[in-house]
């Protein structure tokens, strides 16, 4: 009886079942929050590297903006055109036909007459339009 | 006794770990709690650590009515030093050298501000002096020790030089404030508002996005359309140089402004300025004439005049008034006109720009009827347009006129206006008799598209009927035909009304006899009229002189491009050289 008693008894000592318990639960929040934590800062860091991003995508787009502006303003596309030696005029106005919404069939018909004929009037030769 | 050597060695290690993690954790309370420290160390580290920095926010952009950009924020480099750092390095001279080949400056001042080690930071090329793009490349890829650079936002006009005066330009200073045209007067909406944020940095000075504590965002400034188109604009501009050159005159000035509804679509003054270097500009450059400088509209004036004495019934078109010779006395004074007629209709009056005639009708008018229809026109108050600066003019009481005061102020003088209260009169007339507010801005939107304010045309009054407008469109559209004063100011294809005006300038003591102003004001076409023209030209000195010689090509230049960019369909086809013909509306 005696003999059987001592295999039974646990050898060292035992950690009770609450406090591993306690232990695991513990540390699973202290994972927990490290993981949280780590999540967050990424995020964090994401954040701040898209918000530096946007910054500079915004800057880069006032600049070029401001260059497209410059380079399309009508002094500058006067220059350019002259430093090529070209020459823009307005078309003549024998060569303009102006569309316009018609009233029925019959006046788009009378306008179409009138325009072709003012199209066809003899006049002095337009080159550059 | 091998167990219990590997017992002892067990609890010695664990021992050790503990002993070490106890450490850690001694430290860390330490660091936390800060036992046995003062408030001082916490107070540098937090200093060290702490962030507070004014986010910058960028002034809304100004448009064209066409949606170009006039006027935006750019984010450009300033050059900065920290003296202690450059001369700890030895480097004053090579950094000196450099800086100042880039900015284009004298290397010796920049010596001087480098040379003073207790500093840690100074401005190399003064405040608000910026670098372009490439400078800044340049001065990067020279990593001088000691030397950085640094954001700044700048505002930039793309077009330069062209709508200077209506645009006006932001100060440098920490508020940038507008200075000078809608920068100024829009400033409340243009300025938006500044954010802030306050958190903590890392041990390289990089944000810790998590110790965010305050972040407010900045609110950009509100965009601005104006009823500006920068093509006519440019046309205006590139046309009135011309013609201050061709007459070296001391300048000029020049507004283009849509007939029916009173927007402004081009408004220029030479000399000008650019805004983007306002600093090397004089004040004078920069004074926006059209509204702000007052002058004797001389015979300009005429057509007010006679406007109001056919509204009144006083005299018809075809009244004929005896303009003897050339010379007049009238309560003891002389008064002349340029060349002598004798019998003119009203018509002919305005045609020839006879000051006799004009008088003439002004004393059958009476000065108290004269007085009310000028005030009526606008003359002598503000028109309200949305610029700052402009100037009522000068239309004295009547009672304090003189017996000559209404002969003097039929042909333009005793009386003082700006360009635009001159081109009011004249709309006036082309509006059949509707006189409608002038305005520059067309509307202001948030960031959001929100609208926060909105331009419609605004009637202001009906000084005449229409059946005296119409009358009048019939008479001023004589004087640029053959015979007229401004029959230089006709252009191909299309009727022209208008009159012009040569005014001696006011001196002290009289009127200068070799200083005038030479003006020509019109609309086109007169049927239709679509916009109206007015061009002014301050002292030219060409032989001639006179607002038909010297503004009339001006005005041609301007109106003949102007209608065809505007498609304003012709209402005359030139069938030979010379020769006008009537075409029928299609």
């Amino acid at each position: 009886m005696a003999n059987k008693n001592r295999k039974k008894r646990i050898q060292g000592f035992v950690i009770p079942l609450p406090a591993v318990a306690v232990l695991v639960a513990a540390m699973a929040l202290l994972l927990g929050y490290v993981g949280l934590d780590v999540r967050s800062k990424a995020l964090g860091a994401k954040i701040k590297s898209l918000e530096l991003q946007q910054v500079e995508l915004q800057k880069s787009y006032d600049l070029e903006l401001w260059k497209w502006e410059r380079m399309k303003s009508p002094s500058n596309i006067e220059k350019m055109l002259s430093r090529y030696n070209c020459a823009m005029i307005w078309p003549a106005e024998g060569n303009i036909v102006r569309l316009r919404e018609p009233e029925s069939v019959a006046s788009a018909r009378s306008i179409y007459k009138q325009q072709l004929a003012q199209i066809s009037r003899p006049g002095k030769p337009v080159l550059h339009d | 006794m091998t167990e219990f050597r590997y017992r002892c060695r067990f609890l010695l290690v664990t021992l050790i770990v503990l002993l070490a993690l106890n450490g850690l954790m001694v430290r860390l309370v330490y660091l936390h709690f800060r036992f046995g420290e003062g408030d001082e160390r916490n107070t540098r580290l937090m200093e060290t650590r702490h962030l507070e920095s004014e986010l910058l926010v960028a002034r809304g952009k100004i448009y064209d009515c066409r949606g170009n950009t006039l006027a935006l924020d750019i984010v450009k480099k300033e050059v900065c030093a920290d003296p202690f750092l450059i001369v700890s390095n030895k480097c004053e001279k090579a950094v000196a050298e450099n800086v100042s080949r880039l900015l284009n400056t004298d290397p010796e001042g920049i010596c001087d501000k480098i040379s003073r080690p207790r500093r840690r930071f100074v401005y190399l090329g003064g405040y608000g002096r910026t670098l372009e793009s490439e400078q800044a490349a340049s001065l990067e890829s020279m990593k001088l020790p000691g030397v950085f650079m640094r954001d700044m936002m700048v505002r930039s006009y793309p077009q330069g030089r062209s709508l200077c005066h209506v645009l006006g330009y932001v100060n440098f200073d920490l508020n940038r404030a507008g200075a000078g045209g809608v920068e100024q007067k829009w400033n409340k909406y243009l300025h938006g508002v500044q954010g802030l944020l306050i958190s903590e940095l890392d041990g390289r000075r990089r944000e810790l996005y998590d110790r965010r504590v305050l972040e407010v965002r900045p609110k950009q400034g509100a965009d601005m359309t104006l009823t500006v188109d920068y093509y006519v604009q440019y046309v205006v501009e590139r046309a009135l140089e011309n013609g201050v050159r061709e007459n070296r005159a001391a300048g000029g000035w020049a507004i283009v402004e849509r007939v029916k509804t009173g927007e402004i679509l081009a408004m220029a003054s030479f000399p000008n300025y650019d805004p983007n270097n306002f600093r090397n500009a004089s004040v004078e450059t920069m004074r926006n004439r059209c509204i702000g400088y007052i002058y004797e509209p001389g015979s300009t004036f005429k057509m007010a005049v006679v406007a109001a004495a056919l509204n009144e019934g006083a005299v018809t078109p075809s009244q004929i008034f005896d303009c003897e010779n050339g010379a007049w006395i009238y309560n003891k004074r002389p008064l002349r006109d340029f060349h002598p007629y004798g019998l003119l209709s009203v018509a002919d009056i305005i045609k020839k720009s006879s000051n006799i005639g004009a008088a003439k009708v002004a004393v059958l008018l009476g000065e108290k009827r004269l007085y009310q229809y000028l005030r009526a026109f606008g003359i002598g108050r503000a028109t309200g347009i949305e610029l700052p600066g402009e100037e009522c003019g000068l239309l004295h009481p009547l009672p304090e006129w003189t017996s000559l005061s209404v002969t003097r102020v039929a042909i333009g003088h005793e009386v003082a206006v700006t360009a635009l209260q001159m081109l009011q009169v004249l709309c006036a007339i082309a509006n059949d008799g509707v006189l409608m507010q002038p305005h520059i801005v067309r509307s202001v939107r948030d960031q959001d598209g929100q609208v926060l304010f909105e331009q419609k045309p605004k009637f202001v009054g009906r000084p005449i009927s229409q059946e005296t407008a119409m009358e009048m469109k019939r008479i001023l559209a004589r004087v640029t035909e053959e015979g007229g004063t401004g029959c230089r100011a006709h252009v191909d294809g299309y009727s022209v009304a208008g009159k012009t005006g040569t005014a001696q300038k006011a001196v002290q003591g009289g009127y200068s006899d070799a200083l005038n102003m030479a003006s020509f004001t019109g609309f086109i076409p007169v049927d239709d009229p679509q916009v109206a023209i007015i061009v002014v030209l301050d002292e030219p000195s060409a032989a001639i002189h006179t607002g038909g010689v010297v503004a009339g090509p001006v005005f041609r230049e301007i109106a003949g491009e102007i209608v065809r960019y505007l498609d304003v369909p012709p209402d005359k086809v030139t069938v030979a050289e010379g020769k006008m013909e009537e075409k029928s509306q299609i």
